[in-house]
């Protein structure tokens, strides 16, 4: 007979561990302002804290990313006016099986501050993925964990990553 | 001290390497080299996509195990070790009987670039394998023992995020790894219901000292699906692990809950 700990799984209310980490209101547009943001500063919480459903499950998954939109709009972030002692490199356009990317970065000292897709001709959704891994650069240096470091089921990679780099390279 | 970040793509996915160091950048680039390529041999060995790796050539019979490197014999007298510590819920072999270790060649390898890393001279690091996280050793305590795990949903959708993060700062754990079908759709698949893939829940994330057990059995929970809770509780001397079912509600252990941290 184990010790007290004999009933162990139970249901945790997702009230207190849903965050606040909203990157869809980032996917809808291409401009990603105002550098370093805790993630629980980017919104309101996306789940209702119910402790019940939350997400909506993704019944059939594909394997490839079902967003539809991909962020290859209005590539122009005008209103955000970089403060003047920033820097902004941009990538080789980086050509993949699905398309091209091709991506901006504006850094203010050593903070990256903005991202922005210049080019994301991803084809199927696939470039569904783009406001997620912005997202994940940009926090990757701010917030109380390293976006970095996040565990979830393995993703498959794709070009961006690899504009990201072309264009840090370049500070 | 020197922080160092590197992206290595291998395998299909991304392994995110983050550590302090007092070398130089040069001897850092080196290190990281040294230990990337301990990735991409395994790769090379083990890759069922590439046509001519010697466990392509095993699968189609052209050699036997006893004429392939000895990693080969190695890993799979591992896959049947796992198997066995898992119940069987954890399994190398296909359903048309087919010797696939890639659930847990990743996680070997990313052992084993770590160690190469150690070995080097470089102890304080930590390495995300494409959602499965290592931490070392000796990894500085603070933000770089706090682990995000990422919403039962794909990070291509537009909520995605962090569901939660775990604090591993007091803990014994230097491993993280979530099983799901969010990212490339079924590919787990239930050893134990013929050819059927697993399907019952959205996601299960394992907490455990390294990273090899919580990689496999985090695939193992999800594969056992509905009984999942039960073969976790079973196996709670070594691991703490968060189940997420089809309808989103979020199971976890005791331990696991006492982990959660605020974003």
């Amino acid at each position: 007979m184990r010790k007290s700990s004999q009933v162990v799984m139970g249901v945790i209310s997702l009230a207190t561990v849903v965050t606040g980490f909203e990157v869809g209101a980032n996917a809808k547009s291409n401009s990603f302002t105002a550098g370093p943001t805790t993630p629980t500063d980017t919104g309101t919480p996306t789940s209702n804290p119910t402790g019940s459903t939350t997400h909506t499950p993704t019944k059939s998954p594909t394997g490839s990313p079902t967003t539809t939109k991909t962020p290859t709009t209005n590539p122009t972030p005008t209103d955000t006016q970089p403060p003047s002692d920033s820097v902004t490199k941009t990538s080789d356009p980086i050509y993949y099986r699905y398309g091209t990317v091709q991506l901006s970065v504006t850094k203010t000292g050593s903070q990256i501050t903005d991202i922005s897709m210049i080019q994301a001709g991803a084809t199927q959704g696939r470039g569904g993925a783009f406001p997620y891994l912005i997202q994940l650069a940009l926090d990757a240096q701010s917030g109380n964990f390293d976006t970095s470091m996040m565990s979830g089921a393995t993703f498959t990679t794709d070009a961006f990553m690899q504009a990201l780099d072309s264009a840090l390279s370049q500070f | 001290m020197e922080e160092f970040r590197h992206l290595e793509y291998c395998m299909g996915t991304a392994f995110q390497y983050w550590g302090r160091s007092e070398f130089d950048a040069a001897e850092v680039k080196r290190a990281i080299t040294q230990s990337t390529l301990v990735l991409h041999e395994a790769d090379e060995m083990f890759s069922l996509y590439k046509h001519f790796s010697p466990l392509s050539r095993l699968a189609r019979g052209e050699v036997s195990m006893s004429r392939l490197p000895e990693e080969v014999e190695y890993i799979w007298n591992e896959c049947e070790k796992c198997e066995k510590e898992t119940e069987g819920w954890f399994s190398a072999m296909t359903p048309q009987n087919t010797f696939d270790p890639s659930g847990l060649v990743k996680s070997w390898a990313t052992q084993r670039a770590a160690n190469k890393l150690t070995e080097l001279g470089i102890t304080d690091f930590a390495i995300n394998a494409g959602g499965d996280i290592l931490l070392s050793e000796n990894i500085s305590a603070g933000k770089p023992k706090r682990i995000g795990v990422s919403k039962p949903i794909s990070i291509a959708s537009e909520d995605s995020g962090a569901l939660l993060v775990l604090d591993l700062n007091d803990s014994e754990f230097h491993a993280v790894a979530t099983s799901g079908n969010t990212e490339r759709g079924e590919h787990i698949w239930n050893p134990k219901a013929g050819r059927e893939k697993a399907n019952q829940l959205l996601q299960v994330t394992v907490v455990a000292k390294d990273i090899i057990t919580a990689d496999v059995f985090a695939t193992a929970a999800f594969a056992a699906g509905t009984q999942a809770d039960s073969f976790i509780n079973r196996h709670r001397d070594k691991l703490e692990a968060m189940v997420v079912d089809l309808n989103g509600n979020v199971f976890a252990t005791a331990g696991f809950s006492e982990l959660i941290s605020p974003v």
